[in-house]
């Protein structure tokens, strides 16, 4: 008898569940079914960051003394080290730009109605262990802007009231920015976070196997209306080749951008210089760092900027629970306040990340 | 029985508390206690008599322990004026104009004395002044000229490293300005150049040095001049007194046909050319040119105009060479590349550029040729390798360029998989 | 051409395209993965020669990473590394034989053999690199 590889693990293992679940996965196919499409694409940019990342630990030093020229002999020495670095850096942020892209249209479509109120929690807090990816990374190449940027970053935290202090020392490793820091933030960066992040990206996952794509309340509708179901395509192959279109012409966007706007090595952090005007974070931070700006010093006697992060992390909060706040979603209904609530959520968010650019650009 | 030992120990402790308290109050056993009358009376009378009382507190030598009484005499432990300025108790008084460099000079002239204080400090300062004009004219009767007190001022003196100190390096220019810049002071001294020597020198770039980049090291007026001796380099000795810092240009110089030569007419070494206080940064615009200088002396097409005329050219090629390396290693730099090590070898072609500047006073061609030929092989490998990274930079567009053809190929042939799959799927149901 | 073999003509295309852009991920990938031939993270240590070619009493300037460098050996023999970058105005600094000083030519400063400013308007010392040999060769590093 001919050697079947197939045949040889089914032996052992039993593959027909999985089997079934291959050729019965299925996509529904609706007018808003390209939406789908955002979280396979974040997915694939996460593990172009982890391969990216994992090369570049190659050569990466994480030592005040070394980190910086460590960086620079990735860019200039290493065969396609600028490749891989400049993937590294724009994939990071295209990575959030549609991690905030899928969990906007997730949001509109209401996906995270019951029963899939904890994929919706679940991948709020990916995308918040993706904020904290995009934070400790910054940190490594140990330039001016880097250096600066979180030592603002790390101010702000330190300003929360009662928690504050210690989660600056916690993430300092100290009471500056220092070598210290740098450690710290690589070992959350390759160690700490990937830990974390595997189980509830694991879970998010198996989740949406499990209970199949949200179809949105309109689609279902029409569909009780008419009493049928919605056409669906196979996941394998068809739904994935559709996928794999997508994926290659990122990848084509990445290595475009790395040759024509290259990450830049800047210029070795001083920590005894002065901080060059205009330091700001990273794009996903600047709409709460602007808006802290425009915070009045003082209110009702509170201090304005601790009460802007609170207010943030309220915020937070309430975007993490808005399944169970959306009482209309969970009945299958459409409620207005929530719609235009994250509408003016995602205006602002534009806005005031518009704002802080060209504040800069005007500097 | 506990109380008695009670009481003995609480009686013990305030005896001995109060001795403490004593001794605190008494430190140096039997001295009579510390009370300045001259501070206490003069400021108390007020007006012109006080003014010295109110600014001494932060005078150096206040703060090294030294009172009223040390500089002018006198007792300053008697209220009683006939006691304490009376001249059987040491008392001084105010010092004429012709006094004041033996008054300051009593302490500061005498080496064991001032050595307690600072072990190298100089002592000269008093006998280096006689030498000066200033020194002189004092002694001839003159009382406008400077003494100690016009430049250090007086009961406010600090250290000269202070910056608060009228001589600290970056206040020399106005200090000696004060008279030096003012006309009406200087009415009728009829042996000077002119008064413009203060804002001349705020021209140089030795000011620029000083003021824009804070180096305290830049020259000033005392540097060249002499601080305590201060009079005017003589023809000879202007190109030593460059020379101090401007080592190289001076052993060129002095090796140079016109080293003889404008000793022979009389004329100042370095000044000629570089003038003594406006000095500009030189370069070989000085050579040939508009600006030359050189032509000041020599005539069109003459032996020195031609050596003029090779050197500008020769610096000029090595100039431009550096230029044009400098251009494209800002190009490969704003194009993502790291021309860091390039651009730190571009700066050895630069110290060859400065190093041919200052040969020019050899006047020999041949020895600026040799630097401009070590300078320029630099100044070429670094445009070589900006251009290399020019080429990287396109050779990496080329690549992505192909990748992204590969990409679209492949995208182009999923679409029309996928199409073929969805029709044969449609006629399948 | 009929449905069947335009499929299979498709899925061969694809085939090819796929593996072509596998091996345009590959070959990128293990380049990089191969250590340059230059060595280690640059700035920390470079080699700077064969150690016996410095003769005692006098002194080289070497590039070492973005900025000049100068190697000694003292008349007693002894091998020692500074940083060539002058402390006053940034000028590249030499050994003087006759001497046995370290000079600067911009503004006639001077240093003593284990860098100290001694003489002229340089205000700091030069800082110090440390010396070793390796294989006969020697090696010039920061260290911290």
């Amino acid at each position: 008898m001919a050697f079947s590889p197939r045949a040889w693990l089914d032996e052992r293992l039993d593959l027909a569940p999985v089997r079934e679940f291959v050729e019965h996965k299925s996509v529904p196919i609706h007018r808003h079914s390209h939406w789908y499409y955002l979280g396979g694409m974040t997915l694939f940019l996460f593990v172009v960051q982890a391969m990216t990342g994992i090369l570049l630990l190659l050569y990466y030093q994480p030592s005040e003394a070394n980190a910086f020229e460590s960086v620079r002999f990735i860019m200039t020495q290493v065969r396609f080290g600028w490749l891989i670095r400049s993937i590294h850096g724009w994939s990071g942020n295209l990575l959030i730009a549609l991690a905030f892209a899928h969990m906007f249209s997730t949001f509109f479509l209401k996906s995270y109605r019951k029963p899939r109120e904890l994929t919706w929690v679940s991948g709020m807090l990916l995308l918040f262990l993706m904020f904290a990816f995009g934070f400790s990374g910054y940190l490594l190449p140990w330039n001016t802007l880097s250096y600066f940027a979180t030592m603002v970053g790390t101010n702000i935290a330190g300003a929360v009231p009662g928690l504050g202090p210690f989660a600056l020392r916690f993430l300092r490793g100290g009471d500056a920015v220092t070598g210290a820091t740098l450690t710290r933030f690589f070992g959350f960066h390759v160690a700490i976070l990937p830990a974390v992040i595997g189980p509830v990206l694991l879970l998010h996952l198996l989740l949406i196997q499990r209970q199949g794509m949200s179809v949105p309340l309109s689609v279902e509708e029409e569909c009780r209306a008419k009493g049928t179901a919605p056409p669906s395509i196979r996941f394998f192959p068809d739904f994935l080749l559709r996928e794999l279109m997508g994926w290659y012409l990122a990848l084509a966007v990445l290595a475009g951008l790395a040759a024509l706007v290259p990450w830049e090595l800047g210029v070795k952090a001083d920590p005894f210089a002065p901080a060059p005007p205009g330091i700001q974070p990273e794009w996903y931070f600047l709409f709460m760092f602007q808006t802290l700006k425009y915070i009045p010093a003082t209110i009702f006697g509170f201090d304005g900027e601790v009460l802007g992060i609170l207010a943030f992390g309220v915020g937070g909060l309430m975007v993490l629970l808005v399944p169970f706040l959306d009482r209309a979603a969970a009945k299958g209904m459409r409620s207005k306040i929530v719609k235009r609530a994250g509408v003016i959520v995602v205006i602002y968010i534009l806005t005031m990340t518009t704002v802080a650019y060209v504040a800069n650009l005007a500097r | 029985m506990v109380w008695i030992v009670w009481i003995i120990s609480v009686l013990g402790l305030s005896v001995s508390a109060r001795a403490q308290q004593q001794g605190a109050d008494t430190p140096q056993a039997a001295e009579p206690e510390k009370k300045d009358t001259c501070v206490v009376c003069h400021s108390n009378l007020g007006g012109q008599l006080a003014v010295p009382t109110k600014p001494f507190p932060t005078d150096v030598h206040a703060e090294k322990g030294l009172t009223c009484a040390s500089c002018h005499g006198g007792d300053p432990t008697s209220m009683d004026p006939k006691v304490a300025m009376s001249p059987a108790k040491g008392f001084r008084g105010r010092p004429t104009r012709e006094q004041v460099p033996e008054f300051c000079g009593r302490c500061h002239s005498d080496t064991a004395y001032m050595h307690r204080y600072s072990p190298t400090v100089q002592t000269d300062q008093v006998r280096q002044y006689y030498t000066s004009r200033h020194g002189e004219l004092l002694r001839e009767g003159n009382r406008q000229v400077a003494t100690c007190i016009n430049c250090h001022s007086v009961h406010d003196i600090k250290l000269v490293s202070d910056p608060a100190s009228p001589v600290y390096p970056t206040n020399i220019p106005e200090t000696c300005g004060q008279c030096h810049s003012n006309e009406e002071y200087m009415a009728g001294y009829t042996d000077l150049p002119g008064l413009t020597q203060v804002a001349d020198y705020k021209k140089s770039v030795h000011y620029q040095a000083l003021t824009a980049q804070g180096n305290l090291s830049a020259p000033t007026c005392v540097t060249c001049h002499s601080s305590h001796g201060a009079t005017p380099p003589g023809v000879r000795s202007v190109a030593d007194v460059c020379g101090t810092c401007h080592a190289q240009n001076l052993q060129f110089f002095q090796k140079s046909p016109h080293a003889a030569a404008f000793s022979d007419m009389g004329v100042p070494g370095c000044v000629q050319c570089h003038g003594n206080h406006a000095i500009l940064p030189g370069n070989e615009a000085m050579l040939a040119g508009p600006d030359s200088v050189c032509m000041t002396c020599h005539a069109e097409g003459d032996a020195g105009a031609q050596r003029a005329e090779e050197m500008a050219a020769q610096i000029r090629r090595l100039d431009a060479a550096i230029q044009q390396a400098q251009a494209t290693l800002s190009d490969a730099d704003q194009a993502g590349m790291d021309v860091s090590v390039a651009t730190a070898e571009l700066t050895m072609a630069n110290s060859h550029l400065i190093m041919s500047r200052t040969t020019i006073h050899s006047l020999d061609a041949s020895q600026v040729d040799a630097e401009i030929n070590q300078g320029i092989p630099i100044a070429e490998k670094a445009l070589q390798e900006g251009r290399d990274k020019l080429a990287e930079v396109q050779s990496r567009r080329k690549g992505v360029a192909l990748f992204s053809l590969l990409v679209l190929a492949i995208v182009f042939t999923l679409y029309l998989y996928i199409r073929l799959e969805d029709k044969s799927k449609r006629q399948v149901r | 051409m009929d449905e069947i073999s335009r499929r299979r003509w498709l899925k061969s295309l694809l085939g090819g395209g796929v593996g072509a852009s596998i091996l345009s991920f590959l070959y990128p990938i293990l380049s990089f993965v191969l250590p340059p031939p230059t060595q280690g993270s640059g700035s920390e240590s470079q080699e700077v020669g064969q150690a016996e070619e410095l003769k005692p009493n006098s002194g080289i300037v070497f590039q070492f990473g973005t900025q000049p460098a100068l190697l000694i050996r003292t008349p007693e023999g002894e091998l020692r590394a500074f940083s060539a970058l002058c402390t006053h105005l940034g000028c590249t600094v030499s050994y003087e034989a006759d001497s046995k000083v370290i000079w600067c030519p911009c503004h006639n400063g001077f240093y003593d053999l284990h860098g100290r400013n001694i003489g002229g308007p340089p205000p700091r010392p030069l800082p110090e690199f440390k010396v070793n040999l390796r294989d006969g060769k020697v090696v010039v590093s920061k260290g911290a």
